[in-house]
């Protein structure tokens, strides 16, 4: 809105240390890559806000505020109900709604007539920041200060800035291995073995299959990395997911007997933490999917959940 | 297809070292890398094709590595490590790994055991068959020369872990290999095979490389090494692996390691599927071990020179694929073996080193007892196994005894024995007469001929004859085979007799070499010819003569210093030959004249006891009466007539004179039988010639009264046969010659004494000879009878004989030339005295010459008559006696 | 041209083989003729190896030849302007008798004759004509007493000489010691120059040992003496023709030359 009436101040908001401060460089909704201000759970908030003229005009105000704000975004699909994946699908109605688990206010200047610019110190202390911040497909969490300058018979004047949240866990504390047996009867039979479900971000998943029967003439086999999206609870749920890596772990036909190493370095790749249910409004979960491949080109697949966490 | 890849394959190399060589593209340069590696995922081609691929990639990715070598302070090598990882595909992948890895080792303090433990585990992830054989060959290639060992131990690392590594790779590869057989269709068996076969290298290559480990030694290679290698081989169930992979071991490691475990090793050819040859495998390693002894052998010898071979051929090996690489990798590594044992032990006396080693190997173990114990188990385990297998197996075992254990005879007996047990199991089989048994056996029964050459290098080579004479059952075998074997077989030792000239001198090797000898010999094979008479060519029969010759030719090596023993030797072979049935009539011959050879030698050794042997020298000649009868009843008249002329020279040399009747007693009764005029005329003119040579003995030196009525006998008799000669010219000629009969020019008794004066004597008594015309009978005791042959009565007569039969002669110039031949006669006699009168002399040339002129006759006799007028006047020139004579 | 004179090889039923130097001496392509004097039939091998030296193979029967071929006692070889006759010696009575070897030579009219069966190598000149006694390849066993032997001769050479020079036409003897007597050229070459001087001895005289002499005389010798092997080769240009006498001594070949000029 602000885009038609020209505004007659500029808003500055200035973290303090901000150039030294880590960023995080985060893709938005449009694909540009934008660098935002790395915060963690429990850090202060703290910078000034500049106030300047346009046209050396003075500017009445009602008062000038900031908030610090942390919000859930989702963008659900009414019409439909299903959780497909094709949720990029520009036909879709998006309900945007907004739930602000976080908002904090400081008061930064009482009304009064701003003459020159201004600078206005604000410090949100040891804010609780209880979840990451995070971009998907269709939520959106995202932590931002945003400062209002209230006016009288004209809107008032608002500029945001978002700030990136890193939420880092500790490792648990004895990793436990995931074993698992699948099969097609008669035709396959394998047991694969990760040396555990929980990751760190920059880990690397570590396992190992084993054929028992091979009766499928396997082309190659993969392992992909999908991320669930799911908004909402059940029965109103909606999901979507995305393959965000495919690595070929296998060539060729194994026999019986065959023990086939897998290694996969995260770190290379743009993964999101597990989210569970966060603020029971969506989780965000990522799940490990073998993928065998017969001369056929059919696929078969078996997947189980990893928990991502940060470091 | 191909070229397509190569294309892009050219490119994207191109590309990458565009990369590397400016700064800070490595990213860039290592996604090209993984580009052009990408196409090395096809499953399209050929494995000849896919190695073309990976030659060209191989060399690109050399040019990588030494990139990163150079470069590595700049670039962390364990964080590139992990980054190649991220390589989609896991071939590209890998290879990369692989790439970054070994450089990654060759860095002062890498973490060598981690980073080959992770690729070796790795590269289980490619399961394709070619594409896994080729990657792992490749991690194969680039660890080479990075793999600790006892040349190159660091804290962490050992031997071991190489070892590890490349049994473990061997295992992979090796399954990999074998499980190309089974894919695909199975009407397409056949091409895959032959494409394993192709790709059998890439696996063997894990043998070789773990054989070039510095630091194996045999207790090592026993408990560690072999036992996985054999577990796998076994597992395997697969017959070209099996036999591939087992020559590889035996080829590959030095022989004192397959002697150490020589127990397993053969015990683990029984665990082999039943496809397997056992032979080819067994008699490999036969073979190796065989040679083992004589590259011990030269090895004294060549050690300078195999030291610098060593050195050159090392760098060569490795890019190549070809199968030469593996011998070419185990004789270096043989020479490298060897010169550290050479090293170490640093003896200097050779004889000592060598004699020394054999000790050793004998105190070891009994090397022959194990394969023959071996060879029961197989027969017992394997039924199945041929006897074209069973009888391969048993030859190379003979070679293989005879190489370790050359003085031991019983080992091959015990052999010989074990294949007649064997042939008599599968006789009446189509197997039994195989083309291959039949060679087999050859081989066998050649070994006396063969395991010559290795014993008597500089001696007098000869035939292994102690083997052969202690070898029971040889004989046995021998006669156990076809006709045709054992006339190649007889065939053989003939002629390497011949070719060593080897002497037969006892009665062992007479007796064995005539049994060898009896196909040819016997006479069965001419009764063969005869049966396949529609095939055999002249050429067959051509051959069977010239072996009858060889028979002939061995007769003179029958030799011993001793006569008596030399004749018993022959006795011994006469008995052989007697069984030739007609192929006498080749080897009789020579039987006789090596009798005849003896009996001179006995009498120029022991002349002075001429007595003690003449009971002998009576048996000799006895059993050559008995030889030549035989020749006779075979119909060989002329043969036998010329054997009888010689046996009688040399009865009349020793002056045996009643044998040397005898003898013509009986070469007048065979020669009534003579039919061919051109033979009689021929046989007339010997018999008169060597009276000519008996007069001496029958006249001058006999004291019996008996000799010279029978010499008399004889030469009438011969004059009287002379006359009944069927042609004409033939009968003039022989009366003519036999004139000499009665003419013995005078010298005898100056020969018969050396007295000087004694010879003057005599000079005066021919001089009276030839003047009177003394009677034979007149002839006194001594040297003064020796003149007293000389009749001229009777040479009157034979030339006055033969004059009437030319005259008798229709054909005008025939009669003139036989004239002329009897002028000729006549000149002679003249020469030699006043015998005939220059009278007679110039009437037979009035004679001629009117012959001449009555008659049209042509140039011939005409001109031989000229000649001889002319030699008549050149005499004149030298003998005033001839100015008697006129014409 | 070069012409090989050979015989009386006697193989199989005398000797093995040929000397293997011999052998190798023989092969084709350098000799033109090959005269062979018979005593070789009954070997195969040995009558191919001969006939493989010179496609010009010329063979005379030998005494011991009993072949189905006909093959003739004697024959001529016309060479430029030498006649060389071959015979193998057993239809000269006495055999080897120089005179009787002139008889034969004068029949044949020949200006080279070529003889053997005495198994002796002998070369001399009578009355213009030269003969020549190639010997036996293969130093074949002899059954006519060839024992008699040097020692002997030498002795009776002197006798001989003495005896005969005399009262016989000189002729008889062209030997080498009578050359300068005779003028004419003679040329006896043997393997030892002694034996030589025997082999006339014996044509002469038909004589053999008394045996008790000779007894003495082998006593010593371990082994009979056999034959020496020998060839000739005969180079024949226009009327002159070089004799080349290969003898094999003690594993050696000896090379003798003599020339011939017929005049």
């Amino acid at each position: 809105m602000s885009l038609f009436f020209k505004s007659p101040i500029d808003i500055e908001v200035r973290l303090d240390n901000e150039d030294s401060r880590q960023h995080v460089e985060v893709k938005n909704r449009k694909g540009r890559k934008e660098k935002l201000p790395l915060y963690e759970d429990g850090e202060s908030v703290k910078g000034q806000v500049t106030i300047r003229l346009r046209n050396n005009n003075k500017l009445d105000h009602l008062g000038i505020k900031i908030q610090l704000i942390g919000t859930i975004e989702t963008h659900s699909n009414s019409s439909s109900n299903n959780n497909a994946s094709n949720s990029n699908n520009s036909n879709l109605t998006l309900n945007n709604n907004n739930d602000n688990f976080l908002y904090l206010l400081q008061e930064l200047s009482a009304p009064a007539t701003l003459n020159h610019p201004e600078n206005y110190h604000f410090e949100f202390k040891n804010v609780e920041k209880q979840f990451e911040s995070y971009r998907g497909l269709n939520v959106n969490l995202r932590y931002y200060l945003k400062c209002i300058v209230l006016r009288k018979n004209s809107s008032n004047i608002i500029r945001e800035k978002e700030l990136w949240v890193y939420n880092h866990q500790f490792p648990p504390d004895s990793p436990s291995s995931v074993k698992m047996d699948v099969g097609i009867e008669d035709c396959l039979h394998i047991e694969f073995e990760y040396s555990k479900s929980r990751y760190s971000l920059k880990d690397v998943i570590v396992g190992r299959i084993y054929f028992l029967l091979v009766r499928l003439k396997i082309k190659h086999m993969e392992l992909s990395l999908i991320k669930r999206e799911s908004i909402g609870t059940p029965p109103n749920q909606f999901s979507n997911s995305e393959t965000l890596v495919r690595f070929e772990i296998m060539d060729g036909a194994p026999v019986r007997g065959e023990a086939i190493p897998i290694r996969l370095f995260l770190g290379g790749f743009d993964l999101t933490p597990t989210f569970r249910d966060v603020n029971k409004k969506f989780s965000v979960r990522t799940f490990l999917s073998l993928v065998l491949i017969d001369e056929d080109s059919r696929r078969y697949f078996k997947q189980s959940e990893i928990i991502l966490y940060r470091e | 297809m191909l070229n397509d890849s190569l294309t892009i394959i050219k490119q994207q190399t191109l590309l990458m070292k565009k990369c590397l060589d400016s700064k800070g593209k490595l990213m860039d340069a290592l996604k090209h890398a993984s580009t052009f590696l990408s196409e090395l995922r096809t499953s399209a081609l050929t494995p000849k094709h896919y190695y073309e691929l990976y030659i060209v990639i191989y060399d690109a990715l050399e040019y990588l590595s030494n990139y990163l070598k150079e470069n590595h302070p700049n670039n962390h090598l364990s964080d590139l490590y992990e980054l190649v990882q991220y390589a989609g595909n896991i071939v590209p992948r890998l290879y990369l790994m692989i790439t970054v890895g070994t450089v990654y080792m060759s860095i002062l303090n890498a973490p060598i055991k981690e980073i080959m433990k992770d690729m070796i585990e790795m590269c289980r992830g490619v399961q394709h068959p070619i594409r896994g054989l080729f990657l792992r060959y490749y991690l194969s290639q680039k660890t080479k020369d990075l793999l600790p060992d006892k040349s190159k131990v660091s804290e962490n690392t050992s031997l071991e872990d190489s070892t590890e590594f490349i049994i473990t790779n061997f295992i992979e590869m090796n399954k990999l290999w074998v499980r190309l057989q089974h894919q695909g269709h199975s009407r397409e068996r056949q091409k895959r095979t032959k494409e394993r076969q192709e790709l059998q290298i890439l696996v063997g290559s894990n043998l070789v490389r773990l054989s070039q480990l510095d630091g194996i030694d045999k207790f090592y290679y026993k408990n560690v090494i072999l036992p996985r290698i054999l577990e796998q081989i076994i597992q395997c169930r697969d017959l070209i692996a099996q036999e591939y992979l087992l020559d590889v071991v035996i080829q590959v490691f030095p022989d004192e390691f397959h002697l150490f475990t020589l127990d397993m090793l053969l015990k683990a050819t029984l665990n082999l599927i039943p496809q397997v040859s056992l032979k080819k495998i067994s008699i490999s390693l036969m073979d190796r071990l065989a040679n083992f002894i004589h590259r011990e052998d030269g090895k004294l010898k060549n050690k300078e020179s195999q030291k610098e071979n060593g050195n050159e051929t090392k760098t060569e090996i490795e890019t190549k694929t070809e199968i030469e690489t593996i011998t070419e990798n185990q004789n270096q590594n043989q020479n490298q073996k060897e010169k550290e044992k050479e090293k170490e032990e640093k003896i200097d006396n050779n004889q000592v080193d060598a004699t020394e080693k054999e000790k050793e190997k004998e105190n070891q173990f009994d090397l022959f007892q194990k394969f023959y114990s071996y060879i029961q188990k197989l027969d017992e385990l394997r039924p199945d196994l041929s006897i074209d297998d069973i009888t391969a197996l048993l030859e190379k075992l003979c070679k293989l005894s005879l190489t370790y254990y050359p003085k031991n005879y019983k080992n091959i007996d015990t052999l010989l024995l074990h294949t007649l047990k064997r042939l008599d199991e599968f006789k009446d089989t189509r197997e039994a007469s195989s083309p291959i048994t039949e060679q087999n056996l050859k081989n066998i029964l050649l070994i006396p001929v063969d395991f010559v050459s290795i014993f008597e290098v500089h001696e007098q080579k000869s035939i292994n004859l102690d083997l052969l004479l202690n070898l029971k059952n040889y004989t046995k075998l021998l006669e156990s085979q076809s006709p045709k074997v054992q006339s190649f077989i007889s065939q053989q030792f003939l002629d390497k007799i011949l070719d060593y000239k080897m002497q037969l001198q006892n009665e062992d090797i007479v007796n064995c070499i005539f049994n060898l000898l009896s196909s040819i010999v016997n006479s069965n094979l001419s009764r063969n010819k005869k049966s396949k008479k529609s095939s055999s060519t002249s050429n067959s029969l051509l051959f069977a003569l010239i072996n009858q010759e060889k028979v002939a030719k061995i007769l003179h090596l029958i030799y011993n210093k001793d006569p008596i023993e030399n004749s018993k030797l022959l006795l011994v072979a006469s008995k052989y030959l007697s069984k030739g049935g007609s192929k006498i009539k080749y080897t009789y011959s020579s039987l006789i004249f090596n009798f005849l050879k003896i009996i001179r030698r006995k009498i120029t050794k022991y002349e002075k006891r001429i007595n003690d042997y003449k009971r002998e020298i009576k048996n000799i000649f006895k059993g050559l009466t008995k030889y030549i009868n035989e020749l006779y009843s075979f119909g060989s008249l002329e043969l036998a007539l010329k054997l009888l002329i010689s046996v009688s020279n040399i009865s009349n040399e020793i002056m045996m004179n009643e044998f040397t009747n005898e003898f013509f007693i009986k070469i007048f009764s065979i020669y009534e039988e003579l039919i061919n005029s051109k033979q009689q005329y021929q046989i007339i003119t010997e018999l008169i010639s060597v009276l000519i040579l008996y007069y001496k003995n029958f006249y001058v030196e006999s004291k019996n009264d008996y000799d010279k009525e029978n010499y008399d006998n004889l030469i009438t008799k011969t004059v009287l046969y002379s006359v009944k000669l069927l042609k004409k010219p033939d009968q003039c000629r022989a009366v003519y010659f036999a004139s000499h009969l009665w003419f013995q020019p005078n010298d005898f008794s100056s020969k018969s004494s050396k007295e000087k004066e004694r010879g003057k004597e005599k000079e005066s008594d021919s001089v009276n000879t030839e003047n009177g015309e003394n009677t034979e009978n007149g002839a006194n005791v001594g040297s003064v009878g020796s003149a007293s042959i000389t009749n001229n009565k009777r040479v009157m007569e034979c030339l006055q004989k033969s004059l009437r039969i030319s005259d008798s002669c229709i054909e005008s110039s025939v009669s003139i030339e036989l004239f002329i031949e009897i002028l000729n006669q006549c000149i002679y006699y003249y020469i030699h005295g006043n015998l005939i009168s220059a009278k007679y002399i110039n009437d037979l040339i009035e004679l001629i010459k009117n012959n001449l002129e009555n008659v049209d006759i042509d140039e011939l006799p005409v001109n031989h008559f000229k000649r001889t007028l002319n030699y008549i006047s050149r005499q004149k020139l030298i003998d005033e006696r001839f100015e008697l004579i006129r014409y | 041209m070069l012409i090989l004179a050979i015989g009386d090889l006697h193989i199989p039923e005398r000797a093995i083989d040929l000397p293997l130097k011999f052998k190798k001496l023989l092969t084709p392509g350098k000799i033109q003729q090959v005269l062979c004097l018979g005593n070789v039939i009954s070997s195969i091998t040995t009558l191919e190896f001969l006939k493989k030296i010179s496609k010009d193979f010329q063979l005379v029967k030998g005494e011991y030849d009993i072949d189905n071929y006909n093959t003739g006692s004697s024959s001529v070889a016309n060479n430029d302007q030498l006649r060389i006759g071959v015979l193998n010696g057993f239809n000269i009575v006495p055999q080897n008798d120089p005179l009787s070897l002139l008889i034969q030579a004068r029949q044949m009219d020949c200006d080279i004759l070529l003889w053997g069966g005495t198994h002796r190598v002998e070369a001399y000149t009578l009355d213009g004509k030269f003969f020549i006694n190639p010997g036996s390849a293969t130093g074949a066993y002899l059954t006519r007493e060839i024992e008699d032997d040097d020692d002997y001769d030498d002795e009776d050479e002197d006798e001989n000489d003495n005896d005969e020079d005399d009262e016989i036409d000189e002729e008889r003897y062209k030997e080498t010691q009578k050359n300068s007597k005779d003028g004419k050229n003679s040329a006896i070459s043997n393997d030892k120059s002694k034996k030589d001087k025997t082999t006339f001895k014996e044509s002469d005289s038909n004589s053999d040992i008394d045996s008790d002499s000779s007894e003495s005389e082998f006593e010593d010798e371990d082994e009979l003496i056999e034959p020496i092997p020998s060839f000739c080769l005969l180079d024949v240009q226009g009327s002159v023709c070089t004799l080349y006498i290969y003898t094999y001594i003690d594993d050696e070949v000896k090379v003798d030359k003599v020339t011939y000029r017929k005049e």
